[in-house]
């Protein structure tokens, strides 16, 4: 093997600097373990409070790995959360003794944000409460531990809704305004994120905080989006709507390009109150698009259904099957998709959940779609988050490396509508900061399943190279802490890093909350 | 594994957390260490399940309904049972058990029925003289269905409390079910068990077969809250969540089901062999199934749901037999 020299100077002084890591099949950035001084003394203070510690190898072990399921870590100790005052104890103690506290809602991160290399892990979902709904202002004051699903539970009682959250409902809340929170609205309404109105924040030094635009803007500015580093939400008043049902309509692409195009132009005009791409590979694309109302959906079908280049259900059906007539040598692939048709489709409309054609609580539905049809021990998603102009090309060439790594994968492709307002809400997070008026993100997900087996490596690789696209294009990304935090600088540049670490350790001296997800 | 087909177990959870969702104990409690996933990633990782968190579950089965890897959580959580009372942790519990179980055993005379349908109806239910006869005569009208003088309640018991079913009474009382042609079955945890032990068994709860009854749904009114007995409905989902599904199209009655199409459990279920009681508020868990509901009546399958509902409720609860008019 032939060592390339290397002349002294040519090594760039930052080792996650651009271009300091392209072309390098791996790099992960997995913290090294916390050593445990002082952890004793800590322990002491928070039990001499009353506060529960608990550090038996059952409880710790529950919180081992995230939904990702390729970091592993044990805290040290765990605490349930119970209210802002015992939050606010424990990371005051936590900064006289320098322990690091790892925050945890419903634990679906993928690069382990939510994993404690030590220290202690506060588990947020002990806070599940819904305090208020205010039926005429329409909003709802919410403990944040709740999980999206509960708080869609306890508003339904009422014929409300939430505005918009992710479509995997065992996120809560907390951690969802922490780092975005995409839907199949969020073209129409923004990110979750966007639906706070204030919070109830504990500081990395222990004070409570209640914050909001108007209220303490930095702190809420930082927060929201801010990947818990500048703070735990304890509370959020969230805005919430009247709930409908949704009626969904389905058109088929063989061309990422067209449909991108086409669903751009549906969110530019407003024509739908949901929408989204969801595909096999590149095989068979789908363009979902739903509406609230058979009003929305009928005008949608008088204006734009023969302006969009999808076909319908049968027609792609026969033009894929004269597809594979002409290239039998992919009978595999065309199976593969037939089947998964199958499989899939029945569980995004089942019957139990449909009334006059409409689907009730689409979210638990795609929700358990979710999660009987990707789930998987090792969840990889790497993404993209784009501005409108440079989405087709992050799309084409994630597409390239998907096919280059996996035989079956899926892209999910969602607009996210920005609101100029919230811009300094958006900085050092998933939104990139050339977008306007929408940005696009898109999911990268290999199908894994428990007959195939790949190494950390090959799946690290894939995140790398999907990122490197990122960071080639000038692009963000949703998931871009933890394990994928050496790609931030990269892709977002060091001045926007730097002050925000400077803010960082204004707020937390002692570096103690959520270490290691971002700083 | 005492009757799981299931070849999937805790080390399959990936701790998605779907099963903490529907968790009634996990809603009270709001802790992770008492749900299946907790069970399930504390097992991984070599841990030991606390008693007191084990049996706080009371066996509703939604859990095991949504879960997406299809683990059998019922099954995990009686062996996880079992294991607890040869440990030694569930000492007085299982004395307690035991003593029942013995009452229960010298009840039953050994018999093999030779009746086409059998109903299993329970120790609640055969205490209710009255109401037990007039499911009979309902069901036997319907479809000439037999009272089973063997109904399983003490195999059901230690299938609750994690005690060792000897072998001898197991297969004296399958025995005496095996030559029907449909069971029907009020306990939910029995049935789970039957259609492991009998697969080639027609088993329906003792709520569908009701339910199924012409005359019986003609008498449900659009405001009444029918309540689903929760441990049967999770047996068997994937078939009642259409059944209930389409009684409620027909009759436009509210049903206890969450965003999930999941029953939610009363919690008067499940502690008749051991107090859970002291750890869920079945008052809470009957106001929540009560909240944001406009009814004049609560219909119900079960009992000691029944018993839960009308302390927390002042409108008349009747049981779905009672409704035939």
């Amino acid at each position: 093997m032939e060592i390339p020299s290397v002349e002294l100077g040519d090594l760039p002084p930052d080792p996650v600097a651009p271009d300091a890591l392209q072309g390098i099949p791996r790099q992960q950035t997995n913290p090294s373990r916390w050593q445990g001084a002082q952890w004793d003394d800590y322990v002491s203070a928070l039990r001499a409070e009353a506060i529960e510690v608990r550090a038996d190898r059952g409880t710790r072990g529950i919180y081992v790995t995230d939904a990702g399921g390729l970091a592993h870590g044990m805290p040290n100790g765990v605490v349930v959360a119970r209210n802002a005052q015992q939050v606010a104890t424990v990371l005051r103690l936590a900064q006289r003794y320098r322990v690091p506290v790892s925050t945890r809602g419903g634990g679906l991160t993928t690069e382990g944000e939510s994993v404690a290399f030590g220290g202690l892990l506060l588990d947020m979902t002990g806070m599940s409460r819904v305090v208020h709904i205010d039926k005429d202002a329409l909003t709802v004051r919410t403990e944040a531990g709740i999980f999206w699903h509960r708080l869609a539970e306890v508003l339904r009682k009422q014929g409300l809704d939430y505005l918009s959250a992710p479509l995997n409902l065992t996120s809560s809340v907390g951690g969802t305004l922490g780092v975005g929170g995409i839907d199949v609205n969020s073209a129409k309404y923004g990110c979750s994120a966007d639906q706070a109105l204030s919070l109830q924040v504990v500081t990395p030094t222990g004070e409570i905080v209640e914050c909001s635009d108007d209220e303490h803007p930095e702190l809420f500015q930082r927060v929201i989006l801010g990947y818990g580093q500048f703070g735990v939400i304890t509370e959020a008043t969230l805005k919430i709507r009247p709930f409908t049902p949704m009626r969904m309509q389905y058109f088929y692409y063989r061309s990422l390009k067209c449909a991108i195009e086409d669903l751009m132009e549906l969110d530019r005009n407003g024509a739908s109150d949901y929408s989204g791409i969801l595909t096999m590979m590149d095989k068979a694309i789908t363009l979902l698009v739903g509406f609230d109302s058979e009003t929305r959906e009928q005008a949608f079908m008088n204006t734009w259904r023969e302006r969009l280049r999808g076909f319908g259900e049968l027609g792609f059906g026969l033009r894929l099957a004269g597809y594979y007539l002409f290239h039998p040598w992919r009978i595999k692939e065309s199976l593969f998709l037939w089947q998964r048709k199958r499989a899939l489709f029945p569980d995004l409309q089942p019957a139990h959940h449909m009334r006059q054609g409409a689907i009730v609580d689409r979210a638990v539905v795609f929700s358990r779609a979710v999660w009987k049809h990707w789930g998987h021990q090792n969840m990889v998603i790497p993404d993209i988050a784009a501005n409108v102009e440079k989405f087709v090309e992050v799309v084409e060439r994630g597409n390239a490396v998907c096919q280059r790594f996996f035989p079956r994968y899926t892209l999910y492709c969602v607009g996210i509508k920005l609101r100029p307002e919230h811009r300094p809400h958006y900085e050092l997070s998933s939104i990139p900061p050339d977008s306007e008026g929408w940005s696009y993100g898109c999911e990268f997900e290999p199908m894994l399943d428990n007959e195939e087996s790949y190494s950390r490596d090959y799946l690290q690789s894939f995140k790398n190279a999907i990122y490197d696209i990122g960071v080639d294009m000038g692009t963000s990304y949703y998931r871009f802490g933890g394990m994928m935090k050496g790609y931030i600088r990269r892709a977002l540049g060091n001045e926007v890093v730097d002050k925000h670490l400077a803010l960082k350790r204004a707020a937390d001296p002692a570096m103690i909350l959520n270490r290691d997800v971002i700083f | 594994m005492l009757f799981s087909n299931s070849s999937k177990d805790y080390n399959h959870c990936h701790g998605c957390g779907l099963c903490a969702l529907v968790c009634p104990v996990w809603q009270q409690h709001r802790d992770v260490c008492y749900t299946p996933h907790g069970h399930a990633k504390s097992l991984q990782y070599g841990g030991k399940i606390h008693a007191h968190a084990l049996y706080s579950c009371f066996l509703c089965g939604a859990c095991a309904s949504i879960c997406p890897e299809n683990i059998d959580l019922i099954e995990m959580l009686t062996m996880l049972r079992r294991k607890a009372v040869t440990n030694g942790d569930q000492e007085t519990a299982n004395k307690r058990i035991q003593a029942l179980l013995l009452d229960e055993q010298q009840r039953i005379r050994p018999a093999s029925s030779e009746a086409a349908n059998l109903l299993l109806a329970g120790k609640t239910l055969r205490k209710n003289e009255e109401l037990l006869n007039k499911i009979i005569t309902l069901l036997d009208s319907d479809s000439k269905v037999a009272l089973a003088d063997d109904d399983g309640w003490d195999i059901t018991l230690a299938l609750e409390a994690g005690v060792e079913i000897p072998n001898a009474r197991l297969q004296q009382f399958l025995k005496s079910v095996q030559k029907t042609s449909l069971l029907i079955v009020s306990d939910g945890l029995l049935k789970h068990a039957l259609h492991k032990w009998l697969p080639q068994i027609k088993i329906a709860t003792l709520g569908q077969a009701l339910s199924s009854l012409k005359r019986i749904r003609r008498q449900l009114r659009h405001t009444d809250l029918y309540v689903i007995e929760s441990r049967a409905y999770h047996t068997d989902f994937d078939t009642l969540v259409t059944h209930y599904d389409e009684l409620q199209r027909a009759h436009g009655c509210e049903l206890n089901l969450d965003l999930q199409r999941l029953a939610i459990p009363t919690g008067g279920v499940g502690g008749n062999a051991f107090s859970h009681a002291k750890n869920f508020d079945t008052r809470a868990q009957g106001d929540w199934i009560l909240a944001g509901k406009t009814i004049d009546r609560i219909v119900v399958e079960n009992l000691e749901d029944g018993a839960v509902m009308a302390k927390v409720c002042d409108k008349p609860v009747v049981h779905i037999a009672e409704l035939n008019a």
